[in-house]
């Protein structure tokens, strides 16, 4: 990190201070509100996304928000909450290309702030909730910096009927193998076959070391989940995800596996264009999409036949209680 | 290839150690004071943001191709006379508008500090820290994020002035002395430009993009085209480009007779076109 924007209200917490203490030689620029950085105009994401800046912010107003129907892992409350924008890793079919006009990584540091939040939610509920987190950022992979799971975890552990999710595709584990699993965490993988983690997820850990991760959280007792999305169309298709599969299953134990989440490539239309702006050599965003309502995804025929051809082979080793399509099959 | 980075400076004394430095030479252009050699322009705009912001703004239009603009000049401050600064925002003390722009790595520019700039429309001899004054670097962002993005505009400055030599002591024989003090940072901060503008990150390679081009203002002339087909056409190009990792054969797709046929055998093209991983 060269670069940290620091908002004036939070430059004296002590996660701030903690954070900057890691980046002796880091020019640090006072601001007031993170969002003057972040959402000022005239910004290139793709020259920000080579050399981010750290935003260190205070996150105000509503916290903890409603997933979309389809996001959820059998939970009947559900909700995501993000300690942090934007991603480490630069993955040519991620929406947040084209959500934010700043590629730069921001971290609210008030993270009670959203624990407090997240008990108030947990409290209008008898039954359990469920928290995301992952949903802005990738919930691990500035876990070194931010020490996030540390946190969230020992706050989780005092509300036992909030139950939490993190994603990611990171390999940075070791707060979590450090310290007891708990059954209202799960741990969720984003996995993609190694020729597409090659071409479209950039800088991130090849499958075999996910699936190293995950088998030493597995082995640990941490309830860990998969998350196939999103799948993309290709002329190997087949060969590509039959493969694939096989290599996930003969690493995991797929009957101990908390969730298996499948769907197929999409983005709304608005941010496609924009993320085409940005690529327009991305040979991802040049394949073949239809429009339904504000959504860009895969000929309807086409994603159905991806969805079966997955459905199917995951349907070997798993239980129907353990699927959820986040694109109906 | 016409030069694309700007040096955008107020004063003569602070042009002429840049013209000497760079051996530039006098443009005919707009009656304006405009300097060039192979790789670089500099634009001197006279005093002030309003004359920045014009100058700056008029010469963008005039040369669309300048895709980076550094704002050189002397500036007070309460950091010792001659220290550098990397303008890391600028503040149009008028408006209150900030600007942020992308900066470069640390150690792209080791000696320059770190400070806000803020544009003032008068001198003024309220020195503060973490901050320096000047007269025209908020007019020059306003006129260059007009056309570019801020990790494009840039403003490195050198202490003039301080609280123990104000600006009323401040000899204007001094200034071409100071600002040779930030040619060093300028060059690294001309390569920086240069090399984010070219390395492997970097938007798709001009030689693919004027290929691109080419073939479609080609393809234009052959049958009439409105202004929505031709921009599917050059997306179609596009797709084309980067599922097959090169342009269709000019031959086979110009025998297309109209706007539509040849987006349908482009788009034939392109579905038929294998997607491996």
């Amino acid at each position: 990190m060269d670069t940290i924007y620091i908002e004036r209200a939070v430059a004296d917490h002590e996660r701030t201070q903690r954070i900057v203490a890691r980046y002796p030689s880091a020019r640090c620029i006072p601001i007031e509100r993170f969002g003057d950085v972040f959402n000022a105009p005239a910004q290139n994401f793709r020259t920000q996304k080579q050399a981010p800046a750290l935003l260190l912010a205070q996150k105000h107003g509503r916290r903890v928000l409603p997933t979309p129907p389809a996001y959820h892992i059998g939970g009947k409350h559900n909700f995501y909450f993000s300690h942090m924008l934007n991603c480490v890793y630069d993955c040519r079919y991620c929406f947040l290309q084209g959500m934010y006009r700043s590629a730069n990584h921001v971290v609210f540091v008030n993270f009670e702030s959203f624990f407090d939040d997240i008990v108030t939610e947990c409290s209008r509920h008898t039954e359990p909730s469920w928290y995301f987190s992952g949903y802005d950022c990738d919930s691990l992979a500035l876990d070194p910096i931010t020490g996030f799971v540390d946190s969230c975890l020992d706050h989780f552990q005092t509300i036992p009927n909030a139950c939490l999710e993190l994603r990611t595709k990171s390999t940075q584990i070791r707060p979590l193998l450090k310290r007891d699993a708990m059954n209202n965490v799960v741990v969720a993988y984003s996995l993609s076959p190694e020729p597409v983690i090659a071409a479209e997820e950039h800088g991130t850990p090849s499958l075999a070391q996910r699936l190293e991760a995950l088998s030493k959280l597995q082995t640990q007792g941490w309830r860990v989940g998969l998350r196939f999305d999103p799948i993309l169309q290709a002329d190997n298709f087949e060969a590509l995800y039959g493969s694939f599969f096989q290599q996930v299953f003969d690493s995991i134990d797929m009957q101990a596996v908390h969730s298996v989440s499948l769907g197929t490539f999409r983005l709304p239309k608005s941010f496609h264009k924009r993320i085409v702006k940005l690529y327009p050599e991305a040979r991802l965003l040049a394949t073949e999409l239809e429009q339904q309502d504000n959504m860009l995804s895969y000929p309807a025929e086409v994603e159905s036949y991806m969805m079966d051809f997955c459905k199917t082979r995951l349907h070997q080793v798993i239980r129907p209680d353990q699927y959820f399509p986040t694109r109906p099959a | 290839m016409p030069p694309t980075t700007c040096l955008v400076t107020a004063l003569s004394s602070e042009a002429r150690p840049l013209i000497e430095h760079y051996s530039l030479s006098r443009q005919t252009w707009s009656g304006r004071q405009l300097y060039a050699n192979e790789n670089c322009l500099l634009l001197q705009t006279g005093i002030g943001k309003l004359n920045a912001a014009a100058a700056t703004g008029a010469l963008l239009q005039a040369m669309p191709d300048i895709d980076s603009i550094i704002n050189i000049g002397v500036a007070g401050g309460k950091d010792p006379k001659g220290s550098i600064v990397l303008a890391t925002t600028i503040v149009d003390a008028g408006s209150g508008k900030r600007w942020y722009p992308h900066l470069p790595p640390v150690r792209c520019l080791p000696g320059a500090l770190s400070r806000a700039v803020r544009t003032l429309d008068e001198p003024n001899m309220a020195y503060q820290a973490g901050s320096v004054f000047d007269m025209e670097a908020a007019g020059i962002f306003t006129a260059a994020t007009a056309r570019m993005d801020l990790s494009r505009v840039h403003s490195l400055k050198v202490i003039s002035d301080t609280p123990g030599q104000p600006f009323t002591e401040l000899n204007k024989k001094e200034i071409p002395g100071l600002i040779k003090l930030l040619i060093g940072s300028l060059d690294a901060l001309m390569l920086h430009l240069q090399q984010s503008n070219h390395g492997p990150h970097a938007s798709p390679t001009e030689h693919s993009t004027s290929c691109l081009n080419i073939l479609f203002d080609e393809l234009i002339q052959q049958c009439h085209h409105t202004t929505s087909d031709r921009h599917t056409l050059h997306r179609l190009l596009q797709r084309y480009q980067a599922i097959a990792g090169s342009l269709p054969d000019s031959r086979l797709v110009s025998r297309a007779a109209t706007a539509a046929s040849l987006r349908r055998q482009l788009q034939a093209e392109i579905c038929a076109k294998p997607l491996i991983y």
